[in-house]
């Protein structure tokens, strides 16, 4: 891993930045059309909520390409522009980066389904997020951040693809939900299975985001700490949306939510952010408490 | 020589095991030993299909089992079907649904579910697929004279799709004609009531129970 992020994991809590899809829906996104074609449109909105992150204390922000794969892209028949898709992406992001700040490129699913769900083979897969990596790396980010995984296999072609674009650091979160048996994610990964898996394809930080809010994410690092050495990446929803008065919101205040923010480093996170509906206030209420020496973690 | 029962626990074993070609199989021992399908579908399909439900509630069961359980069930179907209709007593005729995937939501794997686990239960199903414009979802429940439009959302965003199927019903005037249920992981019953749905199908075993009760069969 570049040393300069390497040395930042391992000397203090780092912090990540919060949901992109709930701020651009805020800013007047409309239902169903993609955000990365904001990166086009509206690229001064997508520097608004970069700053905002920055501001707010995060180390690192990502690139508004959640869903700037060539499959997913294709869907609303934007296929041909995954390249500039991509690229702003990058550029927005690093033109308001601060000094110290980082850029991470956001891979997320393809929304296909592998064999025998789907008809998808994982080496199409890894072919389309080797595409997205490489046009990201290309944009100058300075880290890969896969996330929202679902389905492992799917997450497994996403790290090797981004593994063969690039030496730069690759993240990979899962995205888990609670069952009776414990957490799982819909298509059936277990925890323990999925982390060792991904750091086997060559990730270098694991970890999980989205489905669940607090305190069920800090359960969830609990386990993810019994299942790794790889420093671990957690981004919370702020709670399960709810419909009030016609509009979507979250439970967890920005106060609520950062009140898990000691037990979320207790239980072994070494990367924290926010996911679904944790704005930059969240962030910002976090920041002190997260950018903190780690006596718990001996540097390399 | 197998008894009907061997030949219903043997689809409901096939389901569970998420074997197309067992399904089909037995599908067709069921014809050739005289069976009636519709018993075929209510004591060895259905049952398989409701259990793999209970399998997934219980964290045992997960969405490629889902799926894979819903083909077999296809398949099955796909072999019982002729026998149906030529026994003259085809299920079809008990309600007929519109279903889809709200407006800019191409998530649909739940609500393939449905939509197969409903016709299967004999009701006739138009299917609209994914990303439906609210107006043609209105426009061919119309159409169609359905008795029930089922509106599927799987995003927050996309979710307001189905307050605005209810909405344009009303202004239409034309609310009164049709029951409608929601479904989708951000839905909730306490959704529905808000934006004045019917019902709301928390998974598909649910959705059916739900569709059933609506359409009064």
């Amino acid at each position: 891993m570049k040393s300069r992020l390497l040395e930042l994991i391992n000397s203090r809590g780092v912090l990540f930045d919060g949901a992109m899809g709930t701020e651009l829906i805020a800013r007047g996104l409309p239902a169903g059309q993609p955000p990365e074609e904001w990166n086009l449109k509206h690229p001064e909105i997508i520097e608004q909520i970069h700053r905002a992150y920055f501001e707010a204390g995060a180390d690192i922000v990502q690139t508004n390409t959640f869903g700037g794969n060539r499959l997913k892209l294709a869907t609303r028949g934007m296929d041909n522009l995954v390249g500039e898709v991509n690229i702003q992406g990058a550029k927005i992001a690093l033109a308001v980066k601060p000094a110290g700040g980082f850029v991470a490129g956001n891979i997320g699913p393809t929304g296909k389904f592998l064999q025998p769900v789907g008809r998808f083979t994982p080496a199409e897969l890894e072919e389309v997020f080797y595409e997205q990596a490489s046009l990201l790396v290309e944009g100058k980010v300075e880290l890969i951040n896969i996330e929202t995984m679902y389905d492992l296999e799917e997450a497994k072609a996403a790290v090797r693809g981004s593994r063969r674009a690039t030496d730069l650091p690759v993240f990979a979160s899962m995205t888990f939900s609670r069952t009776k048996k414990g957490f799982y994610t819909i298509m059936g990964n277990d925890v323990p299975t999925s982390l060792k898996e991904l750091e086997g394809c060559g990730a270098e930080v694991v970890g999980a985001n989205c489905t669940i809010g607090m305190p069920e994410m800090v359960e969830l690092v609990r386990l993810m700490r019994e299942d790794t050495d790889l420093p671990i990446i957690a981004q919370a929803n702020a709670g399960a949306p709810q419909m009030r008065d016609g509009k979507v919101t979250y439970p967890l205040s920005a106060e609520e939510y950062a009140s898990y923010t000691e037990e979320l480093l207790e239980a072994g996170a070494d990367i924290i952010g926010g996911c679904c509906g944790a704005g930059p206030e969240y962030i910002r209420l976090m920041a002190p408490l997260v950018k903190r020496e780690k006596p718990w973690r001996k540097p390399d | 020589m197998d008894r009907q029962e061997d030949v219903f626990a043997g689809m409901k074993e096939a389901l569970l095991k998420g074997d197309k070609e067992e399904a089909i199989r037995w599908a067709k021992l069921s014809l050739g030993m005289g069976v009636n399908p519709l018993d075929s579908i209510d004591q060895g399909l259905t049952p398989g299909i409701q259990q793999v439900g209970k399998l997934w509630e219980e964290g045992e069961y997960f969405l490629p089992q889902l799926v894979i359980a819903a083909e077999c069930m296809k398949a099955a179907m796909k072999v019982l079907e002729p026998a149906i209709s030529q026994k003259g007593e085809k299920k079809h005729g008990v309600g007929k649904v519109v279903i889809g995937t709200a407006e800019g939501d191409i998530h649909d794997i739940g609500k393939t579910l449905v939509a197969t686990l409903l016709s299967v239960n004999g009701l006739e199903i138009v299917d609209l697929g994914a990303d439906v414009p609210i107006i043609q979802m209105v426009n061919r429940a119309v159409e169609e004279e359905a008795d029930l439009i089922c509106i599927s959302a799987l995003l927050t965003t996309t979710m307001l799709g189905q307050k605005r199927l209810i909405e344009l019903l009303n202004e239409k005037g034309i609310r009164h004609r049709f029951k409608v249920m929601v479904g989708g992981a951000p839905a909730s019953q306490q959704w529905a009531e808000e934006i004045g749905a019917d019902a709301y199908g928390e998974n598909a075993l649910e959705a059916v129970a739900e569709a059933k009760k609506l359409i009064g069969i």
